[in-house]
């Protein structure tokens, strides 16, 4: 019978050993830091970096215009609902692409101050509007210790209408802000359109005979003028300035100094943190276990690599 | 170079085997490549069973190690462990890819007949009916000179484990050389 330490001994002494030429060549390329072979010159790859870097500035540049002139389209957008910007795409064949968009942005915002600063809050309302050329429509304003607060209505050119919104926020704190957006270039192409051929129908009507039936015409088409000088008017003044609905509110008095409030701080502190770690481990444990199971199924993998070149 | 390597380890127990003294840290690579040459080829080789193979694998392994020195961590094992898993790496590497493992590498034959020399034929005759898990374990062992410690290491597994596992290999391969 073979006894264990003996066949361990032959194992420890049956080893094959590297050849001198081979073990003299790893000697000098250890000493070497196995240096790298050195690189053939590319003579041809300079030119094409330079003319990859500019094929890339020119698509850059050409995206970059692409995009700067969509972002001029949604500017005048902005805020409006998805289903309204769907709608804002033109109707009509006939109205020109060069044509102006003609749209309507009404936005609402509840603006919240302290008491003691409420009045100069509502104060600033109209300043901010005037300095940004446009007007308070409508103003009204409670004072008291309950209840104290006020609405406007604002009228700015659409231009001005952001600066205004964010002059507006500095007033108090935001509680909210909504904004809807009506697309009337269509009405309004028409509108021109109509007027259009109304006047020079009267026109064309005035230089003949005049009877009575082309009187009657052309009394006809004059209040068909008015009416549609009208409408235009009206679109015109509402897509040239938009419409700004503050509600001024007394924000919530701040907790006090006692004991009380200091706990009831210490609670609302301790709740938040609480979310906040049970939110973070709604993400991040999935993640953890995904990471686990992947580092699982490539350490298995690696064994059975393993184990497959070694069968 | 070629110097001879002290063998280290007497057993497959671990109660008998020397402590393999740990690498310092701050040791240079030209160090480690000086003490382990030996051991690193002789382990590739009794895996790849090719010589110039083994002798390709050795280079690359050791180029390997040197180009990622600064990636080893002293708290995840010595220096040789860390050396053995990418030679170890390196030859299943090149196992996948070359299925040179039909080559046997060759050994010296001899005409002597006498005790030490027919075992050692019977020893080789038996490891060759061991898995390849059972030989890449021994080969860790007897031919690489690790501890259980650093095989473990090796292996990404646990030392008594590897421990068990050595047992059993030592037994199939002792009952393959008395059949």
């Amino acid at each position: 019978m073979t006894d264990v330490e003996q066949i361990e001994a032959v194992l420890r002494s049956d080893v094959a050993e590297p050849s001198p030429a081979f073990a003299a060549d790893l000697d000098r390329r250890v000493s070497e830091g196995f240096p790298k072979p050195a690189r053939r010159p590319r003579p041809w790859l300079r030119p094409a970096l330079a003319a990859g870097a500019v094929v890339l500035v020119a698509a850059i540049a050409v995206i970059g215009t692409r995009v700067q002139q969509e972002h001029k389209i949604s500017e005048a957008f902005k805020g409006a609902p998805p289903a309204l910007l769907s709608r804002a795409a033109p109707p009509d064949a006939t109205l020109s692409a060069a044509a102006p968009r003609r749209v309507e942005r009404d936005v609402q915002l509840t603006i919240a101050a302290p008491q003691d600063k409420l009045q100069q809050a509502a104060d600033g309302v109209g300043t901010v509007a005037e300095s940004h050329h446009g007007f308070v429509s409508s103003s009204h304003v409670t004072t008291g210790d309950t209840g104290a607060g006020g609405s406007f209505e604002l009228r700015v050119p659409q231009r001005e209408l952001e600066s205004t919104i964010a002059d507006l926020s500095k007033l108090g704190e935001l509680r909210s802000r909504s904004e809807s957006a009506q697309d009337l270039t269509a009405p309004y192409g028409r509108t021109q359109d109509r007027l259009g051929n109304a006047l020079v129908e009267r026109r064309t009507l005035k230089l003949r005979r005049p009877t009575a039936a082309i009187r009657a015409r052309i009394a006809e088409l004059s209040a068909t003028i008015d009416r549609l000088g009208a409408r235009l008017r009206n679109l015109r003044g509402r897509t040239s300035f938009s419409t700004i609905s503050v509600t001024l509110e007394q924000s919530k008095k701040k907790s006090g100094a006692g004991t009380g409030a200091a706990f009831d701080d210490a609670r609302r502190i301790l709740e938040g943190m609480l979310n906040f770690a049970v939110r973070a481990l709604a993400v991040l444990l999935p993640l953890a276990l995904l990471a686990a199971l992947a580092a699982f199924g490539a350490r298995v993998l690696r064994r059975r690599l393993a184990s497959r070149a070694l069968r | 170079m070629t110097k001879p390597v002290s063998r280290r380890s007497t057993g497959v127990s671990e109660a008998v085997v020397e402590p393999i003294a740990l690498v310092a840290p701050e040791e240079g690579f030209e160090s480690l490549y000086r003490r382990t040459l030996p051991r690193v080829y002789a382990y590739v080789a009794s895996m790849l069973r090719d010589r110039s193979a083994a002798e390709e694998v050795t280079a690359q392994a050791y180029e390997r190690a040197y180009r990622k020195r600064s990636s080893y961590k002293p708290r995840r094992g010595s220096q040789e462990a860390w050396l053995f898993g990418i030679a170890r790496n390196a030859a299943l590497d090149e196992l996948r890819r070359l299925k040179r493992r039909a080559t046997e590498i060759e050994v010296e034959t001899d005409d002597d007949h006498s005790e030490g020399v027919v075992l050692r034929e019977t020893v080789r005759v038996a490891l060759a009916t061991l898995d390849g898990k059972e030989r890449d374990l021994l080969a860790l062992k007897y031919r690489a000179g690790l501890s259980n410690g650093e095989i473990a290491s090796v292996l990404a597994t646990s030392e008594s484990n590897v421990g068990t596992r050595l047992h059993r290999a030592m037994e199939r391969l002792r009952k393959a050389c008395d059949d």
